[in-house]
């Protein structure tokens, strides 16, 4: 929205919008209210989606955490947080475009550099799971999209 | 396009730790009371044409003639020591870690990051014949070949200088650079190969006889010289 | 500016068109007289600026961070730049 919004400033010069141009505002407010509330309940349950994440790809991958002898796990939690909380913010302005030229494309060049792929791949891919179960559907609806959207970019 | 500049970033004053600043509205800061542009970096920037771009070139080649491909490798190799040492600082200083202790490929992708910001290109490193004592550099979207078009030979002297410069002084050993292959070729990315002096003087020979970046590729593999 | 309560989690939306929604709102940011305590927002499409905006989560950032032992992520310490790949430049180096 924010990325549209600046788009609309700019192509909207000396005259009046159409109501084209205006309709992205309108999907916003349709679903300003859901994301106002995922938002919130994803910050106030960051620390479980986290824990609950590492958990299951202990159980299911725990080679992705570890590099030999090297304990992953703690640069693993920041990395997460990180997007995730990247991720929310996109989700609360519905602007997967910012997130993708400020954040996405920078850190992918760095995941990539760190061959950490598989790990995102995963991580990304097991968040969803997990933060359906703090959201309702409609709200999960809106923001899976954006996680697989940042592991699409993350994830390869 | 830098030069050094005493123009301090508000946005990196607030978060100086931010790395993810490559976003346009991020990284650059424009002081409309000064006229200037300040990257995130404090270098000053100055927006250019394709106009300029190629004005630069076909001006310089009618005062140098063929000369002017050896004329644009050396300012891109002058520019390309100095940025290493611009680089050392602002790495160090955003990171806390010294380039020599980093890890390699953070440390190229992090340097990259600034020219990608700036419009150069995104790049791709290929280190998979460093044993062998040289690499590859793929880019996409040359400012300089995007703007030249398809004109059927490498333009891009001053990329290869840039890489051959900024290598020499990080390594710490003498490297050479030569585009291979190049988007005004009618290829869809340039290709560079970076390494030993003697390496790249092979490469330019077979070149010049009508290689192509994969016949260089092989023989370079195989372990022919000159 | 009028302060609601924040809607709750599961309410339907109404559609309303753009035209609408510039019809409604409340230019002179004065305090509507019909809106108070009973109204329920959930079934309302946002009568104002203020309305809309009372909706936007402003003190969330502090107040509820879960506990204090989640530790705190920094900015410099999302990445590691010695971490899982041991290859420097002096690695480099020595291959030239």
């Amino acid at each position: 929205m924010l990325s549209q919004l600046q788009t609309l400033v700019r192509e909207v010069d000396g005259r009046y919008a159409t109501d084209a141009e205006l309709m992205f505002l309108q999907n916003y407010l349709k679903t300003a209210r859901l994301r106002f509330s995922a938002y919130q309940k994803i910050q106030k349950a960051e620390k479980d989606i986290i824990q609950q994440v590492k958990s299951k790809i202990k159980a299911t991958e725990p080679q992705l955490l570890r590099h030999g002898k090297v304990d992953l796990s703690v640069k693993w939690q920041r990395d997460a947080v990180r997007g995730l909380r990247y991720c929310a913010h996109a989700l609360l302005v519905a602007d997967e475009a910012g997130l993708e030229e400020g954040f996405l494309l920078w850190f992918q060049s760095i995941m990539r550099s760190f061959k950490a792929q598989p790990s995102c791949n995963i991580t990304y891919k097991v968040m969803q799971d997990v933060v359906r179960q703090h959201l309702t559907p409609q709200e999960a609806e809106l923001f899976c999209p954006i996680l697989s959207q940042a592991r699409r970019l993350l994830g390869q | 396009m830098d030069t050094p500049s005493v123009h301090s970033h508000k946005l990196r004053q607030q978060y100086p730790q931010k790395h993810n600043h490559y976003k346009f509205s991020d990284f650059f800061q424009f002081n409309a009371s000064t006229g200037t542009i300040a990257d995130w970096n404090g270098s000053r920037n100055i927006l250019t044409s394709e106009d300029f771009i190629i004005g630069l070139l076909e001006g310089l080649e009618e005062e140098v003639g063929a000369a002017s491909a050896a004329v644009m490798y050396s300012i891109g190799l002058e520019w390309g020591k100095q940025d290493s040492l611009f680089f050392d600082q602002w790495f160090e200083r955003e990171y806390n870690i010294s380039p020599q202790q980093a890890n390699l490929m953070f440390l190229l992708e992090t340097w990259w990051w600034p020219f990608t910001a700036q419009g150069w290109g995104r790049w791709e490193i290929d280190m998979a014949d460093r044993t062998q004592g040289f690499m590859f550099i793929n880019l996409f979207d040359s400012a300089v070949a995007r703007t030249l078009g398809d004109v059927g030979k490498p333009v891009c002297y001053l990329y290869a200088g840039l890489f051959a410069g900024f290598f020499t002084e990080m390594v710490r050993k003498q490297l050479s650079c030569i585009e291979i292959q190049c988007y005004s070729m009618g290829e869809t990315y340039c290709k560079f190969l970076l390494g030993a002096k003697e390496r790249i003087d092979a490469a330019a020979f077979w070149l010049n006889e009508g290689a192509t970046a994969s016949d260089i590729e092989n023989r370079l593999r195989s372990g022919d010289s000159l | 500016m009028v302060m609601l309560q924040p809607p709750s989690d599961s309410q339907r939306l109404e559609i309303i068109s753009v035209g609408d929604f510039f019809r409604q709102i409340n230019w002179s940011g004065g305090t509507l007289p019909h809106l108070n305590d009973d109204v329920a927002i959930e079934d309302t499409p946002y009568e104002t600026v203020g309305q809309f905006f009372s909706t936007f989560p402003w003190r969330g950032a502090v107040a509820s961070i879960p506990s204090e032992d989640w530790e705190a992520v920094s900015d410099n310490e999302v990445d590691d730049p010695m971490d899982r790949d041991t290859l420097t430049l002096e690695d480099l180096s020595a291959l030239f």
